[in-house]
């Protein structure tokens, strides 16, 4: 279902971006805390690697707090944020140079980190399910790199589960139609790669 | 007519209730043509949560809190590094280059004879012009700050490439000519960091 949603910025959000514009470490804090989160699953998705995502976040904060005196209240700080995150994502893709060739139907690719064995699964039951998570996790971020960077990119902002089409589109910067589009494109792709996890057709 | 409008009405109430995976390919090409090129069907869905972000949303990956508290501190330390965290108003920015944007219609003139001259498909300029190229077409310089000793410009051009001239003889190593978009990060975050003191992108 979707959801309908307004995006004002609320007067609070308003004062605390005031405060952080003028120098305000604690207004700043409070940003972070709020923001982070958001920032770094956008930087993960669209750069595949914990620690890029990381940099990405920083360099994106960074760069945010820097600029706060231009932030223009007709967007939301969030907004704002993850379309530097998503700038500086889409940088890292291209500095990288490398497109991460995922072979998924061979069952994993040969630079995926440590695969965990599966012998244990029986003996321990908790372990297991952790085990089966991460392998999960691991095989839909890998999916996510089989994208191309532009679908990739609106996709990370799509899985929030919380931007408008319209707030995806001011992150990156295109129109409505081509967010619905990538959108769509990418989930496509995504189940065709992944379909082998889709609720048994049987079992 | 009629009832390609009427069409089009069916395709966005099923986006708008989030039924993407009820279209077919052609009916989200013909889609995305009518929102795009009509503000009124776009606005209809603009604030909308589009749904399913499923597989997406089920990667799961978060920071340790040791690992929060140190990008906190080094965000902190970033934004601390810079004199002026509230640019002053109405005064000039010390190093800013304020003045590029008057010298900038000469100076890609320049440029882009250097440019044209010097740096056929993309190769590493001859270096006795005197000046170095960079070209980017993905990034948007905000700003630009330079050691008191280099002379930089950024022009853009029409189709968005960004073309940044310094002159510089202190050092012979710092740029190699013009590169293509994709090694042009890479470059930026090494040597040349080093000569620029701060680009905004």
């Amino acid at each position: 279902m979707n959801t309908p949603r307004g995006q004002p910025v609320e007067p609070v959000e308003r004062s605390i971006v005031r405060r952080a514009a003028a120098g305000d470490r604690d207004a700043r804090r409070t940003l972070f805390e709020e923001h982070r989160d958001a920032a770094y699953q956008v930087a993960l998705r669209v750069t595949g690697r914990h620690d890029d995502a990381l940099d990405v976040v920083q360099d994106a904060f960074i760069r945010a707090f820097e600029r706060l005196g231009e932030f223009q209240a007709g967007s939301t700080f969030r907004t704002w944020l993850l379309r530097i995150v998503t700038n500086r994502g889409l940088d890292v893709l291209r500095a990288r140079k490398v497109r991460v060739a995922v072979s998924l139907d061979a069952g994993g690719s040969e630079d995926s980190e440590e695969r965990v064995e599966p012998a244990s699964r029986e003996g321990n039951r908790a372990a297991g399910a952790a085990v089966e998570q991460a392998e999960l996790s691991e095989r839909l971020q890998r999916a996510i790199e089989s994208l191309p960077p532009e679908q990739r990119a609106v996709f990370a902002l799509f899985a929030l589960d919380e931007l408008t089409y319209g707030e995806i589109a001011e992150c990156v910067g295109v129109p409505i139609g081509t967010v619905m589009s990538r959108i769509y494109h990418a989930r496509r792709k995504l189940h065709e790669v992944l379909k082998d996890l889709a609720p048994a057709s049987d079992g | 007519m009629p009832k390609d409008a009427n069409n089009l009405k069916r395709l966005l109430t099923l986006v708008e209730h989030g039924r993407l995976d009820d279209l077919s390919s052609a009916d989200v090409a013909a889609l995305e043509k009518h929102l795009n090129e009509d503000a009124g069907a776009a606005g209809s869905i603009a604030e909308v949560v589009p749904s399913g972000g499923d597989a997406g949303s089920r990667v799961r990956a978060a920071p340790t809190a040791a690992e929060w508290a140190s990008l906190w501190e080094r965000i902190e330390s970033g934004v601390g590094a810079r004199p002026d965290e509230t640019p002053a108003r109405g005064g000039a920015p010390p190093r800013v280059f304020t003045w590029f944007r008057v010298v900038t219609a000469a100076a890609a003139c320049v440029a882009f004879l250097l440019a044209w001259l010097f740096t056929p498909e993309t190769r590493p300029v001859d270096r006795s012009a005197g000046w170095a190229l960079e070209f980017s077409g993905a990034n948007q310089i905000l700003e630009l700050t330079v050691p008191g000793s280099v002379r930089a410009m950024v022009h853009y051009t029409d189709d968005g490439v960004a073309l940044i001239a310094y002159d510089d003889a202190a050092d012979d190593d710092r740029f190699e000519g013009a590169l293509d978009a994709n090694q042009w990060k890479t470059r930026l975050d090494a040597p040349i960091r080093a000569m620029l003191d701060r680009l905004v992108v």
